[in-house]
């Protein structure tokens, strides 16, 4: 599937087939301190982030823990209010609307939370908990909604009995499953997949990551698939953008990423995904430093401080994402130097 | 450090202000007090004297001036005539008394701390031993049973059933001071040793007391030192309601042993519409309250070193 | 590029996990090494949360004894017009001051009144202050404390500094001086005890809903399209309810305790009704003649709070680890 490219700025007519698009999307947080709880900083969290999905594509977006896209995504499903930018989705932005306003359309938007033991409500049965959608938009008589629920069980791979059961007399894998009926009870357009696996054990990511697979082949869904593990992103996703302190650093197809990765971000996180083929010598970026603070990025270039090819300028401008190949983004001085390996 | 305090202290003003402000409004709506005297027959003071209370309160400017009228003279500790006694002012009455009632909550705080926290510490160290259920049967006593109540069972056992104290209270002898202290020292005793016990048992069971054993600390001794110096600490906390704990039972431990103390004058005040004595102890107490939390939050500044060199994320 | 072996089916842990529903579980023909599996979830039968909380609770001896305590007392408030051998107020001046005797089992007063009569009423008296006071705080403090806490802005930190202020003094000296003002009686007794008190329990409910608020199933309903009303009422109170169930536990005696103490200073409940703290305050001078009037109703007060008190502890250890996952 090759891409739309994220332009910014320009108003899109909803003729396209752009199920999202989020241009220039701004979040910060202010630090408060004191008894009076003055502002005396902010955290960089999303800082200017534009990209669109087409519907139907898998895009993912992967990046270390605190560079802002678990923030992007709750931006997007308008937990938060961004502070500037627009969030188009299905042709109206989303950003300036009301609670009132978006509740109609939070039926085609929904999401799947990263911690299963956190995201379904103790105290609701796994029947209540994948039927609640349903209640709040009351749709369908209590035994048409019972059935949905139990259709909802099958499709990922649950059984009937569970519907009075509670949450946690199941295990991890089970409950992201319950998690995944839950978003999927109002037939939603998009999924927000908010780091679906990264709290499973590896064998069960797997189980998780096929069923993620099937749905969207079989119910036509589009996702925003957020991860860390640029491995998983890879195998569920069309389209990858990487993300580094609130920017996007880089934006291509997914083969493209993964084989001729140009930024030296993406090149560090691709080293360092483990290759099952035992005897073969791979060369490892390992990135020097921590991770600077989001309430004080760095100038210029957000990476330079543990990028292997930075140079003075980078400290002066920040990089523009720019289209290095067809389709193939991104935002570094230097790309043509890196040369993908 | 200073820090801390300065943010501390920033926020003890606006609070004794808006206590101040407060009870300004209530004497003021209440009608008999100095701030609104019109009411006929609403306090013992004859027509003129009500007019030249209104005079020297300044109830003929407005507000703003009269609560500053008030303010200034509670500043200078001159809070008007007793309506009760009427020869004396509140300050002349209130004098003594604050002496006696600082005493008895000195000596019953004292008390309090000492006990307490030994029990607290031997009923961790010992845990399921007998220190451990005296604890535990002493923190419910003192937590449920009102020291009014606690104070006519001692006098029934001590006084009336021993004899070994005599009946006539008041403040005279050191022998007057023991039931008072102890009755008075019960409740927050209870809750010191509570609060030390699982303060202690958070400690011990640490990882860096884990680690201190695996070096091989040889005495128990030492590891105590490390045990308590940090255990101690999160019980500095509840020092400032404890204050106000004591503050506030002691009118009930003075009414019953007949100890002339602010508590007693103040009960005294509230059962004879006695407003000026009423205004002045309130503000005494929130002032002496806000202070003593003030001096906590100093104490647990020192000893805490995270506060001490300055907290940072 | 990393690949993933496809051929683990997808419901082996249900296989695993589930009871009687295994026989019908079609199971794919390359099933997997055991390594593979979940780790089995140990079989539970349907478990009731509240029905766990109860059967702690009965291990509990202490408990138990004071909740047959709060029963005695509530048999003892509801029934006292029946209980009660003689009018509470009914003055009998031949028999001033007795003793203990068959006639009068907990003596007489001063004015000849029935100990027991009296102690009976005491009961009412002190249950009902304390129970509908409580009920009054809980529908002030809930609402209040569930809105500061879940919409947080200027509702909040107005009532952040409120109780920081009411921090300031104590409770009880605020309601003496409340009771001062407005004087004796029942009504005012209310007043006095609802408005010094419903901030703890604001306060806690807002703590709770504060930290309920950053929960993930929580923004999960938000993102169905949840309203602000539903999520608390559905989501946020019921899992709020034990710390609430335990402070209103320990609310109560604290209110007996503020009756007590009050009519014990004497700006409480108006005489001739009677309370146990009335009658400790006006005959604990009286111990060394006639030590019956003052140390029963001392006895009642301490029984009282200790059986809830006994009470609160219990339910707090039998909601606690279960409750909260």
């Amino acid at each position: 599937m090759i891409e739309s490219a994220p332009r910014v700025g320009s108003g899109r007519d909803a003729t396209d087939d752009n199920l999202l698009i989020v241009d220039d999307l701004v979040k910060h947080f202010p630090i408060r301190a004191g008894f009076l709880g003055t502002t005396i900083g902010k955290v960089h969290a999303v800082d200017g982030v534009s990209f669109a999905l087409k519907r139907g594509e898998a895009f993912g977006l992967v990046g270390e823990s605190g560079c802002g896209k678990t923030t992007l995504a709750q931006t997007v499903i308008r937990l938060y209010r961004p502070d500037s930018g627009k969030i188009v989705f299905d042709g109206t932005d989303l950003s300036p609307l009301s609670a009132s306003q978006l509740r109609p359309i939070r039926r085609q938007i929904q999401m799947i939370f990263q911690d299963p033991y956190a995201s379904l409500d103790p105290r609701l049965t796994v029947g209540g908990i994948i039927g609640e959608p349903l209640e709040i938009f009351g749709i369908g008589s209590r035994p048409e909604r019972l059935e949905r629920v139990r259709e909802l069980l099958r499709i990922v791979g649950l059984h009937d009995y569970m519907i009075n059961r509670y949450p946690h007399e199941f295990s991890g894998g089970q409950r992201q499953r319950i998690g995944i009926a839950r978003a999927l009870a109002l037939n939603p357009d998009l999924v927000i997949c908010d780091e679906p696996v990264s709290a499973l054990d590896v064998s069960i990511q797997a189980q998780v990551l096929n069923l993620l697979r099937d749905l969207q082949a079989d119910l036509g869904l589009t996702y925003l698939f957020i991860a860390h593990n640029l491995a998983v992103v890879a195998y569920v996703c069309d389209r990858i953008g990487v993300m580094y302190l609130g920017k996007l650093v880089e934006l291509g197809d997914t083969d493209v990423i993964i084989t001729r990765p140009r930024h030296p971000y993406t090149q560090a996180l691709r080293s360092a995904v483990p290759i099952p083929t035992p005897g073969l010598k791979k060369q490892r970026t390992v990135l020097m430093g921590d991770v600077p603070s989001p309430v004080a990025p760095p100038s210029g270039c957000r990476f330079r401080t543990r990028c292997p090819i930075a140079r003075p300028a980078c400290a002066d401008e920040i990089p523009p994402l720019r289209e290095i190949d067809p389709g193939h983004w991104v935002a570094c001085l230097y790309a043509e130097e890196t040369g993908g390996s | 450090m200073a820090q801390y305090l300065l943010g501390r202290l920033l926020v003890m003003i606006p609070t004794i202000f808006v206590l101040s402000v407060v009870l300004f409004v209530l004497m003021r709506l209440t009608p008999g007090s100095p701030l609104q005297p019109i009411a006929p027959n609403a306090n013992p003071l004859s027509p003129e004297q009500q007019e030249n209370l209104a005079r020297e309160w300044g109830l003929d400017k407005p507000i703003a001036e009269q609560y500053l009228v008030y303010i200034a003279k509670a500043a200078q500790l001159d809070f008007g005539t007793s309506y009760v006694a009427k020869s004396r002012t509140v300050a002349e009455i209130l004098g003594p008394t604050i002496p006696v009632s600082l005493h008895l909550g000195l000596m019953a705080l004292v008390l309090a701390i000492v006990v307490g926290v030994s029990l607290g510490v031997m009923a961790a160290v010992y845990q399921n031993g007998p220190a451990d259920y005296i604890c535990t049967f002493v923190a419910m006593l003192g937590v449920s049973i009102p020291n009014f109540v606690m104070a006519v069972v001692l006098i029934g056992i001590f006084v009336l059933g021993l004899k070994a104290i005599p009946y006539t209270g008041g403040w005279e002898t050191p022998v007057d001071w023991i039931l008072p202290t102890i009755t008075l020292a019960l409740g927050p005793l209870a809750v010191i040793a509570r609060y030390t016990r699982s303060s202690m048992i958070e400690a011990i069971r640490s990882d860096y007391v884990r680690t201190a054993r695996a070096k091989g600390a040889n005495e128990r001794r030492v590891m105590l030192i490390h045990v308590l110096k940090n255990a101690l600490i999160p019980p500095l906390t509840i020092l400032g309601p404890l204050v106000a704990a004591v503050a506030t039972g002691s009118p009930f431990v003075e009414i019953i042993f007949r100890v002339p103390g602010l508590g007693r004058y103040f009960v005294e005040s509230v059962l004879g519409r006695d407003y000026p004595v009423i205004m002045a102890v309130f503000l005494f107490y929130g002032v002496f309250l806000q202070a003593m939390n003030l001096l906590v939050d100093l104490m647990y500044g020192v000893a805490d070193p995270r506060i001490r060199f300055g907290g940072g994320e | 590029m990393v690949d993933i072996p496809r051929d683990v089916p997808g419901d082996i842990e249900s296989a695993m996990a589930g009871e009687g529903v295994m026989a019908s579980v079609p199971r794919s023909a390359d099933a997997p090494a055991p390594w593979v599996a979940e780790p089995v979830v140990p079989r539970r039968r349907h478990v009731n949360l509240w029905k766990d909380a109860w059967r702690r609770l009965q291990r509990n001896k202490l408990a138990m004894a004071g909740l047959c305590g709060i029963v005695v007392l509530l048999f003892l408030a509801t029934f006292a017009n029946q209980l009660m051998p003689y009018d509470y107020d009914y003055q009998n001046f031949g028999n001033i001051g007795e003793p203990p005797s068959l006639e009068f089992p907990l003596g007489t007063d001063l004015v000849g009144r029935d100990m027991l009569s009296r102690m009976i009423y005491g009961a009412r008296v002190s249950m009902s202050v304390a129970l509908l006071s409580q009920l009054a705080i809980l529908l002030i403090a809930v609402p209040i404390g569930a809105a500061a806490g879940y919409y947080g802005g200027w509702v909040d930190t107005l009532l952040m500094r409120i109780v920081d202020v009411f921090y300031a003094i104590p409770q009880l000296l605020l309601a003496i001086l409340i009771m001062g003002i407005l004087g004796r009686g029942l009504e005012n007794l209310f007043i006095a005890i609802i408005l010094t008190s419903w901030l703890t329990l604001s306060r806690q409910v807002r703590a709770q809903m504060l930290t309920l608020r950053e929960k993930e199933f929580v923004k999960a309903s938000r993102t169905a399209g949840a309203s602000a009303f539903y999520i608390i009422v559905r989501h946020m109170l019921p899992n709020a309810l034990s710390p609430i169930i335990v402070a209103v536990t320990f609310g109560i005696p604290q209110i007996i305790f503020a009756e007590a103490a009050l009519s014990f200073i004497g700006v409480g409940i108006n005489p001739p009704m009677p309370s146990w703290g009335q009658m400790v305050g006006e005959y604990q001078q009286y111990l060394r003649s006639n030590w019956h009037m003052a140390v029963f109703p001392a006895i009642a007060i301490a029984l009282t709070m200790l059986s809830f008190t006994f009470l609160g502890d219990g339910l707090r250890d039998a909601l606690d680890p279960r409750m909260n996952d």
